[in-house]
């Protein structure tokens, strides 16, 4: 256990100090602001903008993509460079057991991702609550800002990188990437609409209608959302747990 | 220079040929099965098959990342030639499988002229990929110059209601996609290919830097 936890510490502290990560991080949040900010042109635009529920949302499902479309690349490299500088050699020489590193390097990647976007939301919703020109009472952007934590963040977070970081350790990085792009063009060309959203949308699928819905619709197809949720943490369980059936990826135990 | 080529494609290496075929073949099965609800021409063309594009010139071709940067930035007369050589090799490499794909999926649904299909592909196919090469000079992480242009397409993707404003059109990478009708798609793609050449001109300025260190 000490040594799994010993794996989670470095990749999370190694991840997190990575100039890459806070790149990511500083585009997104200028393009989020860009977007979202409630100015008066944006306020003018967007309808709800007003509604801090709203604007969670929005920055989940829109933003929050982009993010973790960066994460995914930073993510997918964990595996692929243990192998390219040796340290996977090097840390099978020790008695270090194939579930422990496997282990580390996947919840040592999802506590990254859960991080970042968990910050990501936070700030910008924060700065939402500062700049708004009308009075806002904490709770109506608190109370937003946890369900999408709950009930977006943590699913979405589990998915990208369970299967960033899984994926990569058993096929070609570059399939990885051309497997993620496409899946992330798909996401990114669907419009909402009333009628409830393919299972398959990572970001704005309709686990985020616990966070706002339009008021013009009525949603409650709640086989939608519960197929968005098995999607999301089922595939990411799924393709973490293929690593451990790879009899190859590990010295015979 | 056939030597220099052929040695490149060796550096390259096998996966890169599977995979690009691997794609190719996908979207031509999916041009033969999808049905006429989906704009295959302009997805695959202008949307995927650049980013495929891009991946490849990032991954295969990158050039600061290369571990034996540092000896080729010495030895070389001119790394300039070297990054154009190896840029050349994975974009002309993978466009072929493009055009290959385009002339067998337009027997499944000739909807598009070839000429169209590649006027449609080229220019943003270009302009990432030399985005790509762009980053791939300045930065020596591994991946990185591939995440920058991914985060650009993907933005590029989610921004095309911006189109609403006057003079986007021009600039939009995916006009077609966004706007099959849009009038001004042959100017939209001139200025794009313009806007491809202008990187090339950093990178070229950038690899004389570096020369005459």
């Amino acid at each position: 256990m000490r040594k799994m936890i010993a794996i989670i510490h470095y990749e999370y502290k190694m991840q997190f100090k990575k100039l890459a990560t806070w790149g990511v991080f500083l585009v997104v949040t200028v393009f989020t602001l860009l977007d979202n900010y409630p100015s008066a042109s944006n306020l003018a635009r967007l309808e709800f903008l007003n509604e801090p529920a709203y604007f969670v949302y929005r920055t989940m499902s829109l933003n929050g993509f982009v993010l973790m479309f960066g994460l995914m690349f930073l993510l997918a490299e964990r595996f692929p460079l243990d192998n390219k500088t040796g340290m996977k050699l090097l840390l099978m020489s020790h008695a270090l057991q194939k579930k422990q590193y496997i282990l580390g390097k996947l919840l040592g990647g999802f506590l990254y991702t859960f991080s970042i976007l968990c910050i990501f939301l936070a700030f910008n919703t924060a700065v939402y609550f500062v700049v708004a020109p009308f009075p806002i009472p904490l709770l109506e952007c608190t109370v937003p800002l946890v369900k999408a934590i709950i009930v977006s963040a943590f699913p979405v977070s589990l998915f990208v990188s369970l299967c960033s970081v899984a994926l990569p350790g058993m096929i070609d990085i570059r399939l990885f990437y051309l497997f993620a792009a496409i899946l992330f063009g798909i996401n990114a060309a669907y419009v909402g609409s009333a009628n409830a959203a393919p299972f398959y949308m990572i970001t704005s699928g309709d686990l985020t209608r616990f966070i706002w819905v339009n008021p013009k619709w009525s949603f409650n197809d709640t086989e939608s959302i519960l197929a968005n949720g098995a999607f999301l943490m089922g595939s990411g369980l799924v393709f973490g747990g293929l690593l451990f059936l790879r009899h190859r990826f590990w010295r015979s135990e | 220079m056939i030597r220099r080529a052929t040695s490149e494609i060796k550096i390259i290496g096998i996966n890169f040929f599977i995979i690009s075929s691997a794609f190719t073949v996908a979207l031509i099965v999916l041009s033969a099965i999808a049905g006429e609800l989906l704009h295959f021409y302009p997805v695959s063309f202008e949307v995927m098959f650049p980013f495929f594009v891009t991946i490849a010139v990032g991954e295969w071709g990158k050039t600061r990342a290369d571990s034996n940067f540092d000896i080729i930035a010495a030895q070389s007369s001119s790394l300039f030639h070297w990054v154009l050589l190896r840029y050349v090799i994975t974009f002309g490499i993978s466009s072929l499988f493009a055009v290959f794909c385009m002339v067998i999926s337009s027997a499944f649904r000739y909807e598009l002229p070839l000429w169209e299909l590649l006027v449609i592909y080229f220019p943003p196919a270009f302009f990432l990929s030399s985005l790509c090469a762009l980053f791939g000079i300045y930065y020596t992480g591994e991946h990185i110059a591939t995440l920058t242009c991914g985060i650009v397409w993907l933005i590029v993707l989610l921004i095309r209601s911006l189109l609403r404003i006057s003079g986007v059109e021009y600039i939009y990478l995916f006009i077609r996609y966004a706007d099959e009708q849009n009038p001004v798609w042959i100017w939209n793609k001139i200025v794009i290919t313009v806007i491809g050449i202008f990187l090339w001109g950093v990178i070229y300025l950038k690899c004389k830097r570096t020369d005459a260190l």
